[in-house]
């Protein structure tokens, strides 16, 4: 199966963009998080069909793509997973919204085409601000925030045991279909009477593997937490890199800087 | 089934986000309750194992398509439905992060419409009840279809209504609820099968291991009884979904409300004298002759200066930005 | 002679009617390397799990650094006794190596900057500094076994013991050195059990051959591996080292 060997390959480049130790990367985590989730808020908040509003938002991406030696390409690769579905949600907008609304030549714009740009457009933004993210942020960092936003503890440990056991089980995964399809010519997926014991093997495995997991975290001293830390830039940048960013990510929200713009050299 | 970034407003997401915090409150309590320190890890390994799982297809005879596995009810029957719950807001978190699978502000909105429904209403209105008089392999088998679908279903509408709430499609609530609907009866139906498959061979290696809710039972001592806690988790689900309603129809969207609110009108007062300078700067400035263009206030926004705008500021940046870059290298 | 481990009549059983451990007295002195061999399921990985606390309900009498191995000493003699388990990635549970073995001093309340520290020094003692920041499942297996050998040594550091259950398995010649190398710098007690004769012989002076539950040898490591008769019967076989000369190599000088 191609997708668990995908899906590998994204982890590593992930880490691997993550731990290259440019600025952005270096920024604390709190910071990035929160000024992703701002962008996304503020993205989202726009009027179905307001694409000259939303292209404001645009810099945030540009900006930070180019600064920080992040690839487009790769970043809105990354809409494949959603894209289907904001597609079929989006191409409805042409079909039942047809006033006209903009006029170039003799083709007419409707709106109910403005609203699906500006919904791939949304889709397009969020998949590049949350690519930012996880590009310059590694995951013990963004656990890191989510412990200082107080996420429960519980929750924070699992979700690092889960991202530390991934690759191991997509792995194997990956070796059992590969063995299973070896023996097995020519079928596109697990046979019927597979099912049950393919998994299930894999699943008791995991349960023995998670027994053992417990027992060498007892004879270590686990106290149901587990301890992150984190060297980043000087408080103050990160503070600055937070507040720089909310405040241009405001008024962009709130000023029509491309209207502004445009009427420069338009009437 | 996941839901993205672009399909929500803040509003809704925001709201998602509350109710899911909010059982995921309650879980933590339960699991915190039940001092069982190797569910941590036991958690961890299992949502790994999840995850990956959930990536192996399975050949569904006779169609040449294929299946995958539900994730939330095999967690719910192997971990129970707190601990279970927690772990997919862990998958659902790796997913959103590395796999651009959901979206970071939509992550509220799946865990709902998966998680939530997966574990709890599988878990305690399907899966425990069927399972009191003792576990068998036909119980297994009819409690995992009907939780895996209804959940589905659950989960389906689910999205259906956030979509719907958000305003963001044209699309009338008959059709796009028609065409969700019997698609996840369908996957319901198939992920069911599939989970029972395994759970079967899981029960007949090892019987111990499938929760029953005995344990819930034994907690019960506990200050949040489970009743109540389901209560509290209905009630708050029913007053969420009401308040979302009520926002998201008489309210265009959250921010211009609250700007509303602040500023009096929609537009901000610093917009207006921005737009009397650039108009006084525009007569002078002017390069784009006035042809072929007509442009109707009614789209709102979005205007032909609008887009050139954009595409020079755009350019701008770029430019600024590869300058920037080109004289730090030449200084290193 | 200052004695770390002390174990008197130690008896164990998983079935009521069947001991798989049945008798067991030895001591062990503080820097000692002990080899534990036999055939499988004679009871190599149980012993090592009694000691470390996660097999409960023995009979006999074990202490520790002094203490008794009961509920209420786990936390003291843990953090002066290290299991290295056979298979590394359940015991490698945090992401990085640096935080997987700074994760036990952490634990015990030590700070952020000793914990640091403690890493790297266990680092270097193990020889995988480079290593620090890497991911565990990007480690080979031969650098996850020292992986998890600097874990255990970031918090006895070099004042404790270190359990081994079949540390060679599935590693290469040349890990397999390393580790022989790292082992034998190791200043704390060592028990390794392993059916691997060519490591025992290379690491411990002294080992012990368990058999039917008791022990069948306990002494000096070059005279067992010598015993064909005892080794076979006992279902091993002479290291290899050893079947073609027929008599210990001259590595040692005798």
């Amino acid at each position: 199966m191609a997708g668990i060997g995908k899906a590998i390959d994204e982890i590593h480049s992930l880490e691997n963009l993550a731990e290259r130790g440019t600025l952005l990367c270096r920024i604390h985590p709190l910071a990035k998080v929160l000024v992703t989730l701002w962008y996304l808020i503020l993205v989202m908040s726009f009027d179905v069909r307001d694409i000259s509003g939303l292209l404001g938002m645009a810099a945030y991406p540009v900006i930070l793509m180019i600064s920080g030696d992040i690839s487009v390409r790769q970043a809105l690769g990354r809409v494949r997973p959603i894209l289907l579905t904001v597609c079929l949600i989006g191409a409805a907008n042409p079909l039942f919204d047809r006033a006209p609304c903009l006029a170039v030549g003799s083709f007419t714009v409707t709106s109910g085409m403005l609203s699906m740009a500006a919904l791939l457009l949304k889709a397009g933004f969020a998949v590049s601000a949350s690519y930012i993210l996880i590009a310059s942020t590694t995951m013990e960092q963004i656990c890191y925030a989510l412990r200082k936003l107080h996420v429960p503890r519980v929750l924070v440990t699992v979700f690092l045991l889960i991202y530390r056991y991934l690759v191991l089980m997509l792995k194997e995964a990956d070796r059992i279909t590969q063995a299973y399809s070896l023996r097995s010519p020519g079928e596109k997926g697990i046979r019927k009477s597979a099912w049950g014991p393919l998994a299930g093997q894999m699943l008791l495995r995991s349960i023995d593997r998670a027994n053992t997991v417990y027992e060498s975290m007892t004879l270590r001293g686990f106290r149901g937490e587990f301890f992150l830390r984190g060297s980043f830039v000087p408080l103050w940048q990160s503070v600055c890199y937070g507040v720089l960013w909310g405040g241009v990510l405001l008024l962009f929200r709130l000023v029509p800087v491309f209207e502004l713009a445009g009427r420069v050299f338009m009437p | 089934m996941h839901m993205a970034d672009a399909l929500v407003i803040p509003a809704v997401a925001g709201t998602m986000y509350i109710a899911s915090a909010a059982a995921a409150g309650c879980s933590v309590k339960k699991v915190r309750l039940m001092d069982e320190p190797e569910k941590i890890p036991a958690m961890g390994v299992m949502g790994a194992f999840v995850f990956a799982a959930q990536m192996i297809n399975f050949a569904i005879p006779g169609t040449g398509s294929s299946g995958h596995l539900c994730g939330g009810m095999l967690l719910t029957a192997v971990l129970g439905p707190w601990a279970g719950f927690l772990t997919m807001i862990g998958i659902l978190l790796i997913q959103c992060l590395m796999f651009a699978d959901g979206g970071l502000l939509a992550l509220g909105c799946n865990i709902w419409n998966m998680a939530f429904y997966g574990c709890f209403a599988g878990g305690f209105l399907i899966w425990r009840p069927l399972m009191k008089r003792g576990i068998t392999r036909k119980r297994i088998m009819a409690a995992s279809v009907a939780a895996c679908v209804v959940t589905l279903q659950m989960g389906a509408f689910s999205v259906v209504l956030e979509t719907f709430f958000s305003g963001i499609t044209e699309l009338p609530f008959s059709v796009f609820a028609g065409v969700m609907q019997p698609i996840h009866l369908a996957i319901g139906l198939v992920e069911g099968v599939i989970t029972a498959a395994v759970l079967c061979f899981v029960f007949e290696a090892r019987p111990g291991m499938l929760w029953t809710g005995e344990a819930a039972s034994a907690e019960r001592e506990g200050r949040l009884s489970l009743r109540k806690t389901l209560v509290i988790l209905t009630a708050a689900a029913a007053a969420i979904a009401g308040a979302v309603s009520l926002f998201a129809s008489s309210l265009p969207d959250g921010l211009e409300w609250s700007m509303e609110k602040t500023a009096g009108t929609a537009e901000l007062e610093a917009a207006g004298r921005a737009y009397e300078i650039a108009e006084n700067v525009q007569g002078a400035t002017a390069v784009l002759p006035d042809y072929g263009f007509s442009f109707s206030d009614s789209a709102a926004g979005t205007s032909v200066s609008g887009l050139i705008g954009g595409a020079l500021v755009i350019g701008l940046c770029i430019v600024v930005c590869y300058a920037l870059k080109f004289f730090r290298k030449g200084k290193s | 002679m200052d004695v770390f481990i002390r174990i008197e009549d130690l008896r164990f059983c998983y079935h009521a009617d069947r001991y798989v451990l049945d008798g067991i007295s030895l001591t062990v002195s503080p820097g000692e390397a002990v080899g534990i061999i036999g055939a499988n399921g004679v009871g190599k990985s149980t012993f090592l799990r009694i000691l470390t606390g996660l097999l409960s309900g023995y009979e006999g009498k074990i202490e520790i650094a002094g203490r008794s191995l009961e509920k209420r000493n786990y936390g003291e003699i843990r953090r002066l006794l290290g299991y290295v388990f056979q298979d590394s990635d359940s015991q490698l549970f945090m992401n990085t190596v640096e935080e997987d073995v700074a994760f036990g001093p952490l634990s015990y309340g030590l700070s952020g900057g000793e914990a640091k520290e403690r890493a790297a020094w266990a680092l270097r003692k193990t020889h995988i500094e480079a290593l620090a920041g890497r991911h565990i499942y990007r480690l080979s297996g031969g650098e996850k076994k020292l992986a998890a050998i600097a874990g255990i040594l970031a918090l006895q550091q070099d004042d404790g013991v270190i359990l081994m259950d079949e540390p060679s398995a599935s590693l290469d010649p040349a890990n397999r050195e390393n580790l022989i190398e790292v082992i034998k710098e190791l200043r704390g007690a060592k028990l390794l059990a392993s059916h691997d004769l060519d490591f025992i012989y290379d690491t411990c002076e002294r080992t012990i051959l368990l058999s039917g539950g008791k022990i069948a040898y306990d002494g000096d490591t070059k005279k067992l591996l010598r015993d064909r008769e005892l080794l076979e019967r006992n279902g091993l076989r002479l290291p290899l080292s050893f079947r073609f000369t027929g008599s210990v190599p001259h590595t040692e000088s005798s």
